[in-house]
């Protein structure tokens, strides 16, 4: 709308600029005038240079003599005034006038339409970059899309949307995606799994036949590779096999070194240890705990300790997740500091404020470990 | 939004142009003023437009708007903000818009500048002039539409060619396009005083500021575009006749012809029939350069669009407005008397002397520019007119014209005296003369026409120089000062230019005595230079905005001690993953020590060319001093047109002194 507001400014401003000299008065100047007025400038130019002594006076006036025969035959050529007659003039200028106003618009407005895109706005790229994700997402998608349409065969088009199709939750496309790169690239457990994980999404995170299936071919490709028997391990729990879960979870995370992977691992197998499904963390676990046991006994305890104090540190400056929290919290009960685990827990009560389902998981977990919060403990 | 509205804004100025091509014109035949007057106004309302159109194009550069095809063609959004400025018209499509933008700012310029015109010549021209802007404005909306939108927007473009992604393209193809277009406003000129029959000495002194304003902006824009190839390019050169240096030298070599004959005309009368024609062939040859660069018939550095349809449409408006100004002389060119008689040996004799030459260099420049495309077209045989044909032809036909310049500079019009103006230039013969023996003795050996051109340098330098004192001069020591100030800027102005011609000279002649050194090297490897001595005492990577370097760091050693760092470095830019060379210079004096690289092999090798270029940059500050002296005379009294009274009335109270 803005635009069509401009566009009509614009054209009618611009006529009536353009027409305003049109119902001026004209001045009267013939063409002798302009040359009388020319030759006096040069004779002046000519009289000033030769008074400064630049050029000689018998110059300037060979000079003057021959300025005035010029301008001699020009005013013989002259034919003195001009035919403007008032009347006709009027009348051309109505018709110019008319022609302006009737054209401008009725000629500019269909050559914009033809060649011009009035509906689409500016889209500098700061203000697209403050938009949703998705929506950038989409546009490179479109064009990928467009582009995979014309190029069914392209592994590597499939391979680069199936991901974004999983994050914005398009479960089907992206299934179908991964399927497409497996048949055209061959399986790969990363791809296999890839196509699992697509598969468990869309089904709310149940671990289905197919999926399951996925997975497994993975496994035999590579019997190592973690993302696929972490999935087979939560499909056995799915199945009601929770002791085979936890089994071939406890090994997957004794196999993992430190890192998203394992922790991921872990948050799980916290899960089940507190339902009390899987045995209390053991030292064994991990590398850098296994390099803490090593220590001596003096030593192991201040390392722990040091720990321990870094995660609340942490936690305080940055923030953290709910099972970061919990994790603190268990900490300082297992280093019998009571007092800590209730400082920490207030914090985190503070820090998960507004956060349902975090807040009741501390209410079961200060039940669990018997601890109440520090203000009403102690009446 | 801004981006439809800048759209439209360059479709309303497309018919305004027509209007304003058709309705002055009307009113010049009609001899009314009104209609007239409806030029000017149409005029500043067409740049008003135009610029719209620009500043939209503009803000779309600035930010990284996608949307619009252009801008995802060249540009990205970690280009630095000055190459998101430069890169506007640092492609096709925005150029022809900057193109369009100056054409309306000449006609607008004529708008205000020339009020005070005869009505009938400013009608006519300022309609040719809106002809030529409708003309182009087509061409940008049918051919090369800036304003194309893309949907959906890339989430990034594909940044600038990475060569343009310098300073001096910021300022280079402005300068040269206010050349280019600056001679539209002189052919419009030549082409209404056709249509009106109005062909006189007035007329002449009309032209002549917008002549020097073209002619200033086009020899400021060439020079600046050979130091941008002779720093960015890394090949050390200057010039290269690449065929659009060649286009852009075309018009300037009738361009300064222009500059002359137009003096002839309006102080003698005379040269009338040659001054219109070099008008038109002035412009004619700057629509060529248009012409070849962007139909890509040429293969160059500069054809960025390689496309026959835009070519054919170019063509084209060629073919219109060179064939429709040809046949309106073709028809007056009877009409016109020819003016002033003058001898031989006169001040007319040498600007004719001067035409002739400059006229005939154009022509070499243009065979051997064209004649490769013509016979291509014919006989589908290829072949390349390289530098020694160049060299062949305009160098013998600028040594006597150079030779002339100061003769002619002091010749009396009408009837010259040559031997008393050899007798008056004595001087700076004589101290030329010196110095050619000096350079001779103190080079030892060497090419004798470098050396002999040198000596040429000087002389024009010193003689062109020498006589604003002799001028001053005349009459005695008394009133010597007086005299100085009260001398004619013009006529200073012209003293400056072919002093600037002569120091350019010197500039040239002195690349016979540069010295060269390409090889491979690693780090702690020396290399002598001249006097110098270049240790390369590292390689190392770089991260730029856009772009990441490898950057080679050299010591420059005089013997005695160190007297630069240098970091010439070659840089691949992300977008468009692209090599370019930094150079790493160290100026001494007028001299330069220039260091390129090239690929770095195993790591630790680096291969590079190495120069000393002794005097090189007096090769640009000739010319950008000729620029300078082509302002200083556009600030003359006579250039303020329409302004006769204050004059008038300072003699009447000068008169009584005497």
């Amino acid at each position: 709308m803005t635009l069509w507001i401009g566009i009509v400014l614009l054209t009618f401003g611009a006529a009536a600029l353009a027409l305003r000299p049109l119902f001026r008065r004209p001045v009267e100047q013939t063409s002798l005038d302009h040359a009388i007025r020319f030759y006096e400038t040069r004779r002046a130019e000519m009289r000033r240079q030769a008074e400064a002594g630049l050029i000689s006076l018998a110059e300037c006036e060979a000079f003057e003599a021959e300025q005035a025969r010029r301008l001699l035959v020009i005013g013989r050529q002259s034919d003195g005034g001009r035919d403007v007659s008032l009347d006709r003039s009027m009348q051309r200028k109505k018709i110019a006038a008319l022609f302006l106003l009737a054209g401008l618009p009725l000629f500019a407005i269909p050559l914009y339409l033809k060649v011009g895109r009035p509906g689409m706005p500016d889209q500098p790229l700061a203000a697209r970059i403050s938009e949703p994700r998705t929506m950038q997402l989409a546009d490179a998608l479109a064009r990928i899309e467009a582009h995979l349409a014309k190029n069914p065969n392209d592994a590597k088009g499939f391979e680069v949307v199936a991901p974004v199709y999983l994050q914005s939750g398009r479960f089907d496309d992206a299934t179908f995606a991964y399927r497409r790169v497996i048949a055209l690239s061959g399986e790969t457990p990363d791809r296999l799994a890839d196509l699992g994980e697509a598969l468990v999404a869309g089904q709310n995170g149940v671990v289905n036949a197919d999926a399951k299936a996925a997975f497994r071919r993975a496994i035999e490709i590579d019997p190592t590779f973690a993302k696929a028997r972490f999935y087979v391990a939560i499909a056995a729990e799915q199945d009601g096999d929770v002791e085979g879960a936890v089994r071939q979870l406890i090994a997957l995370s004794a196999s993992l070194e430190e890192g998203p992977g394992k922790m991921r691992v872990e948050a799980e197998l916290d899960r089940f240890r507190a339902e009390g499904k899987a045995p209390p963390r053991t030292s064994q676990q991990g590398s850098t705990g296994q390099a803490i046991t090593a220590l001596p006994p003096e030593q192991r305890a201040r390392a722990i300790e040091g720990m321990v104090e870094g995660l609340a540190e942490r936690l305080r400056s940055k923030g953290g997740s709910f099972d970061e929290w919990q994790r603190l919290v268990q900490a300082r009960m297992v280093l019998e500091q009571g007092d800590k685990a209730r400082e920490a827990l207030d914090e985190a009560r503070r820090a998960l404020a507004g956060n349902a389902a975090a807040l009741a998981g501390l209410d079961r977990l200060a039940e669990r470990l018997g601890l109440t919060p520090a203000g009403s403990a102690k009446p | 939004m801004s981006i439809e509205i800048g759209h439209y804004a360059l479709v309303l100025a497309f018919v305004i142009a027509l209007f304003q091509a058709s309705v002055p014109l009307w009113g010049a035949v009609k001899r009314d003023g009104a209609l007239v007057a409806f030029g000017p106004q149409a005029a500043l309302v067409q740049l008003a437009l135009v610029a719209i159109a620009f500043i939209a194009l503009t803000k779309a550069y600035l930010a990284s708007d996608f949307s619009v095809s252009n801008v995802y063609e060249n540009s990205h959004s970690l280009k630095p903000l000055i190459y998101k400025w430069s890169g506007v018209w640092g492609n096709h499509e925005g150029s022809m818009l900057l193109w369009v933008l100056i054409l309306s700012l000449f006609g607008a310029g004529v708008a205000v500048f020339s009020r005070g015109l005869p009505d009938d010549i400013l009608g006519a021209t300022l309609a040719v002039q809106a002809m030529i802007a409708a003309a182009f404005i087509a061409f940008i909306l049918f051919a090369s539409n800036p304003f194309t939108r893309v949907i959906p927007a890339p989430l990034e473009g594909r940044d600038l060619n990475p060569i343009l992604q310098d300073p001096g393209l910021a300022v280079h193809p402005p300068l040269l396009y206010l050349g280019y277009v600056g001679f539209s406003i002189v052919f419009s000129f030549a082409a209404g005083a056709l249509i009106v029959g109005r062909i006189d000495a007035a007329f002449a002194r009309i032209v002549r500021p917008w002549v020097l304003v073209a002619w200033v902006t086009l020899t400021l824009g060439i020079a600046m575009g050979s130091y941008w190839a002779y720093y960015e390019l890394g090949w050390g050169g200057y010039w290269f006749w690449d065929p659009v240096e060649n286009a852009s030298l075309m018009p300037w070599l009738t361009g300064t012809a222009l500059l002359h004959s137009a003096i002839v005309m309006e102080k003698r009368e005379a040269l009338k029939v040659w001054t219109i024609l070099l008008a038109i062939i002035t412009f004619s040859l700057s629509l060529l350069g248009t012409f070849l660069v962007r139909s890509g018939v040429l293969t160059s550095v500069h054809a960025f669009a390689v496309d026959p349809e835009r070519g054919l449409f170019i063509l084209m408006i060629l073919i219109a407005f060179i064939g429709g100004a040809f046949t309106l002389f073709a028809m007056r060119a009877k009409a016109m008397e020819t003016g002033g008689l003058f001898a031989p040996v006169s001040r007319e004799g040498a600007l004719v002397l001067n035409n002739l030459f400059l006229a005939v260099a154009a022509l070499a420049v243009f065979v051997g520019t064209l004649y490769p495309l013509a016979l291509e077209g014919v006989t589908g045989q290829k072949i390349s007119v390289g530098p020694p044909f160049f060299n062949l032809t305009t160098i013998p036909l600028m040594l006597p014209l150079f030779v002339a310049i100061p003769f002619g500079q002091r010749l009396a019009w009408k009837r010259g005296d040559l031997l008393g103006v050899t007798q008056r230039m004595s001087w700076a013969i004589g101290v030329s003369v010196l110095a050619l023996a000096g350079i001779a003795y103190s080079i030892a050996r060497g090419p004798v026409l470098a050396i002999v051109a040198i000596g040429l340098g000087v002389f024009i330098l010193i003689a062109s120089l020498d006589d604003i004192r002799e001028r001053a001069a005349r009459g005695g020591f008394e009133g010597f000062f007086r005299r100085l100030f009260n001398l004619p800027r013009a006529f200073i102005a012209t003293c400056l230019a072919h002093a600037g011609v002569g120091i350019m000279v010197i500039g040239i002649a002195f690349t016979a005595f540069e010295k060269e050194k390409i090889l491979s090297m690693k780090p702690g490897d020396s290399t002598t230079l001249g006097e110098f001595t270049l240790t390369l005492t590292g390689i190392a990577p770089l991260t730029g905005p856009n772009y990441t370097a490898t950057v080679a760091q050299f010591q420059v050693h005089d013997g005695t001690k160190v007297v630069a760092e240098l970091r010439p470095a070659k840089r691949i830019y992300v977008g468009r993953r692209m090599p370019t060379s930094e150079v790493g210079r160290h100026r001494i004096g007028f001299s330069e020590v220039y260091v390129a690289i090239g690929e770095t092999s195993e790591g630790d090798r680096v291969d590079l060319r190495a120069y000393w270029k002794p005097f090189v940059t007096l090769i640009w500050l000739g010319p950008a001093l000729m620029g300078f002296a082509g302002l200083v005379s556009l600030s003359d009294r006579r250039m303020r047109v329409g302004a006769p009274r204050p004059v008038a009335r300072r003699n009447e109270k000068m008169e009584p002194a005497e």
